[in-house]
């Protein structure tokens, strides 16, 4: 297993060495910053939007579609909020939602979609389960989702660092 | 002119950028996306100042495609030549080198973009690039200076993000698409997202590129002018560049911004020297139109 990075103290210098593109999974269980997981089959648009969560201080862990965030949750005692397109192959936002809420009840739930879509409500209060439209803007996101979690901007920053500097798409790493 | 990561070329290259950007660039071994020859050739006539007639028209006429998209240009209304002109030679000779040059790089920058300008975020880019061109041709004409020089200059400015739109060709549009804001927080968002943002790419490439200095301030510094402190070009390209997204040729989308916000003047063109912005300003719905008309004359060029 990977091991856990150091915390950093504050933002991370720009030009230090390149960092893993994912986060690994948590091993700390006494962090009290929420951790995100990430659902969405484009690449392009999942390291794009887990770029954005992970500078506004989330813990984010990515996954390409339904059964490889199910197999992601495996390496997680808990999770704070999924973030789910809701159109995707083999199994849809909403079937992961609720195979995920199997093991977490209480879980938040953010449907990313091009079209309107109709969610179960989750178990826990009425901000359980949000829904924000495509094509999404970074402030959107970032308002919907501290909306649901709460802004992690009084928790530490997290050990999140620039990518590393490629020139081509296949670049930066963000599976699971 | 091949600009792929080779080592040499890299070491090559490390002595002519700054400190920052060779370590990373070295570490990394990272690959700038190669640019057709065709367009190095025609973006290598602005790296001579005096450059002959006849290299210019040697060029242009090498490519028959981009022959035929010069005299095609040439012909159009907005250069009001009387007759056709039916040669490279005849064009350049009736509208000067300078233009010619202006006209290769606008085809030239355009091609290297290819089949990416199919995504909207990418034709953003590529009109606010040329509104920027305009932009920056008319403060010259209003308020002093070369104008096609300062076309050239505009058009360039953002050649950085061509890079980063011909290298990332899905994750960078989807990012100009996403990212709601400007100037240094979109750059710092584009370092936290690719290790560098438009203006380090700029920069570079405008070295690769052996450009004139004044065009690699432009494409490296025209969000922190203080870097290099404002020549004159870079202040006039850094107003055409703000001017250009106020008339509403920007990128990336604000919300809650409206176009042509008379308020939000008060922001824009303020690298200008005070009378050049206030003569500036005070014409600026001409201004605006003058631009959108080029602006015009420029897309109807590649229509089919």
């Amino acid at each position: 297993m990977t091991p856990p990075r150091p915390r950093a103290a504050g933002p991370t210098p720009r030009g230090t060495a390149a960092a893993p593109a994912d986060v690994p999974a948590m091993p700390a269980p006494f962090s009290t910053v929420p951790t995100i997981l990430l659902v969405e089959d484009d690449p392009a648009v999942r390291a794009l939007l887990a770029n954005f969560l992970r500078h506004a201080g989330y813990k984010v862990v990515t996954a390409a579609d339904g059964a490889e965030a199910i197999t992601a949750l495996e390496g997680h005692s808990r999770l704070d909020l999924l973030v789910t397109d809701v159109v995707m192959p083999h199994m849809d936002g909403r079937a992961l939602a609720a195979a995920v809420r199997a093991r977490q009840p209480d879980l938040r739930v953010l449907f990313i979609s091009g079209y309107p879509v109709e969610v179960e409500p989750g178990a826990g209060d009425a901000t359980a389960t949000g829904h924000t439209a495509k094509p999404l803007t970074r402030s959107t996101l970032l308002a919907q989702v501290a909306g649901m979690l709460g802004s992690p901007a009084e928790q530490p920053p997290p050990p999140v660092e620039p990518a590393p500097r490629t020139f081509t798409d296949s670049g930066p790493g963000d599976s699971v | 002119m091949e600009i792929n990561g080779h080592a040499s070329e890299l070491a090559a290259a490390a002595g002519r950028v700054t400190p920052t950007a060779k370590a990373r660039l070295l570490r990394r071994n990272c690959e700038l996306p190669p640019i057709p020859s065709v367009a190095v050739n025609l973006l290598g006539l602005l790296a001579k100042d005096d450059v002959a007639m006849a290299d210019v028209a040697a060029t242009v006429s090498a490519d028959a495609t981009i022959a035929a998209e010069v005299l095609r240009a040439a012909n159009t209304a907005y250069y009001g030549i009387r007759g056709e002109v039916t040669s490279i030679q005849h064009a350049t000779t009736l509208l000067g080198v300078a233009r010619i040059r202006a006209l290769a790089a606008t085809i030239g920058l355009r091609r290297y973009l290819g089949q990416a300008l199919r995504l909207p975020a990418v034709q953003r880019c590529w009109r606010h690039n040329i509104a920027t061109a305009a932009t920056a041709e008319q403060i010259a004409l209003r308020v002093g200076g070369n104008p096609a020089d300062s076309y050239t200059a505009g058009l360039l400015h953002d050649i950085g993000r061509m890079a980063l739109i011909v290298a990332h060709p899905k994750q960078y549009p989807a990012f100009l698409d996403a990212a709601d804001c400007r100037g240094t927080e979109l750059l710092q968002l584009e370092r936290n997202l690719l290790g560098l943002d438009h203006c380090e790419a700029g920069l570079w490439f405008t070295q690769q590129l052996l450009l004139p200095q004044v065009f690699q301030d432009c494409a490296g510094h025209h969000h922190n002018v203080d870097a290099v402190g404002p020549t004159d070009m870079l202040a006039r390209v850094t107003a055409a560049c703000q001017l250009s997204e106020w008339m509403g040729y920007w990128v990336t989308p604000l919300p809650d911004q409206a176009d042509l916000d008379p308020s939000a003047l008060d922001r824009v063109a303020v690298t200008l020297p005070m009378t050049q912005r206030v003569t500036l300003l005070s014409e600026v719905a001409d201004l605006t139109a003058d631009v959108g008309e080029q602006v015009r004359a420029t897309e109807s060029m590649f229509e089919p």
